[in-house]
């Protein structure tokens, strides 16, 4: 009995000890901000040092908000689009960056991702459910051209040609705000955290139990938005899925998604309902995914596989095609349930 | 019986005892601060926490949002947004839920009902889609 008592109280002794140390924490904050959730969770040992890092983020975020909002008349974008045809406007360096990253994923993707389609995706209104007229679409097309976006670094100036074109950054802008939001926690000496804004996150580091960041790969015909049919323990990784199911409307059986084919100026119809990109940054996973939905399956994922980027793509069936490269990070959980819905 | 064993333990006995004990009580208060929150009703607005309040009580409250003012109701275990001052209402249109979230994006109101304090080993840390 001695032997236990001595043995308990040395355990409780080295409990005591174990807690004077410093443990680390997930500390977590949400806001809203770029139209969506933003949610960071960092990893620390000190409260104050994770919520001043957490702070700079926001501040970093709010900052490239200002920039590419284009409901807001004074970003970089709204005014972009006003001086059209008109003169090159000055900007800051993130919307050159950005520019200039959204049109190497052009000429990777052969025109399926091409961010001067914000002329067609404007005439679309997905809340009050309207089809644009098929004539108008048609005679805005012509607008559509990346290499009307001239884009000057040394001046800092970005310039549309043509008078009526747009600009929509929509398909690139929360992946480049994960990679930023990342760059200012390691600059903050922060060992690990995850950042996702809305479904495209960026993690780095490991969870204070030791285990990989786990990100759920949404179910894209669930009525619940936390149903997950996948899930990728993501290791300094991004993450992006881009699906039919996000803005949406059904007419005639026919179902009308955002996600705009810039060539055709209709929703892409490849056969595909999700398509998730897992890669190093996220100014390639976010733009990659819609241009995989555009180009299809096979062209999309050599596409990535070429860049270093993995796919996950469901099909119209529920089909669930994994690629090579991240084949050892994905649990499937389940077979997406798509045929009532799936048209 | 119990006075034999009152009678044959030790002092040792007693302290392992003591600290049984007091290690019971510090994991029921553990486990109810791990699951205190599902039966709450967080309402936050612009990140910042404005109400909590339980999810058995009826209730109606009026958050202040940028736009204007939301209407959130409690009744019968659930959760919905009644009025909201943004354009789309997608917010009251999601109607009731028992569990998750309801979120206003321009009024930057959101609502939570049984989110846990802290994850479990093994939860999932964010969704992508």
């Amino acid at each position: 009995m001695k032997n236990i008592c001595i043995t308990f109280l040395i355990l409780i002794l080295l409990l005591s000890c174990h807690k004077t140390s410093k443990i680390e924490k997930i500390f977590s904050r949400s806001e809203i901000l770029m139209d969506t959730i933003v949610t960071i969770k960092v990893v620390d040992t000190d409260e104050n040092h994770a919520e001043k890092a957490i702070n700079k983020v926001f501040s970093e975020l709010k900052k490239l908000e200002y920039y590419f909002d284009n409901f807001d008349p004074k970003s970089d974008i709204s005014r972009i689009n006003r001086q059209a045809g008109i003169k090159a406007v000055n900007v800051s360096d993130d919307t050159i960056k950005l520019l200039t990253v959204a049109r190497k994923i052009t000429n990777m993707s052969n025109g399926a991702f091409d961010i001067s389609v914000g002329v067609i995706t404007s005439l679309y209104d997905f809340h009050k459910k309207i089809l644009p007229d098929i004539n108008k679409i048609k005679d805005k097309l012509s607008y559509v051209n990346y290499k009307d976006i001239i884009v000057k670094p040394f001046e800092k100036t970005v310039y549309l040609k043509r008078k009526g074109m747009k600009i929509d950054p929509g398909g690139i802008v929360k992946g480049y705000a994960a990679d930023k939001a990342v760059e200012v926690l390691m600059s903050q000496e922060i060992s690990a955290a995850i950042v996702a804004i809305a479904g495209d996150i960026r993690a780095f580091g490991k969870k204070p139990n030791g285990d990989s960041w786990k990100v759920g790969i949404r179910d894209p015909r669930s009525k619940e938005l936390n149903k997950v049919f996948a899930v990728v323990e993501l290791n300094n990784m991004a993450i992006s899925t881009s699906g039919d199911y996000e803005r949406y409307f059904i007419k005639n059986g026919v179902r009308y998604h955002h996600i705009i084919n810039p060539k055709t100026g209709m929703p892409a119809t490849k056969g595909l309902i999700s398509v998730t990109v897992i890669g190093p940054l996220g100014r390639f996973t976010d733009p990659f995914a819609t241009a995989i939905f555009i180009m299809g399956k096979n062209k999309g994922t050599e596409m990535a596989e070429k860049a270093g980027y993995g796919t996950v793509i469901v099909d119209k069936n529920g089909n669930i095609f994994v690629s090579n490269s991240v084949k050892d990070i994905i649990h499937i959980l389940y077979m997406p349930h798509v045929m009532a819905q799936a048209k | 019986m119990i006075k034999h064993i009152l009678k044959e333990s030790t002092y040792c006995d007693w302290v392992v005892l003591i600290l049984i004990f007091l290690f019971s009580i510090f994991i029921f208060f553990l486990s109810s601060k791990l699951y205190s929150n599902f039966d709450k009703v967080i309402i936050e607005v612009e990140g910042k926490k404005v109400y909590v309040l339980s999810l058995k009580e009826d209730k109606k409250v009026l958050v202040k949002g940028p736009l204007g003012i939301t209407t959130v109701e409690i009744k019968k275990a659930r959760v919905r947004i009644v009025d909201s001052p943004c354009t789309n209402k997608i917010c009251v249109k999601q109607g009731w839920i028992k569990k998750g979230v309801i979120v206003c994006i321009p009024n930057k109101v959101v609502v939570k009902v049984g989110i846990k304090n802290q994850k479990e080993k093994g939860d999932i840390d964010a969704i992508s889609g």
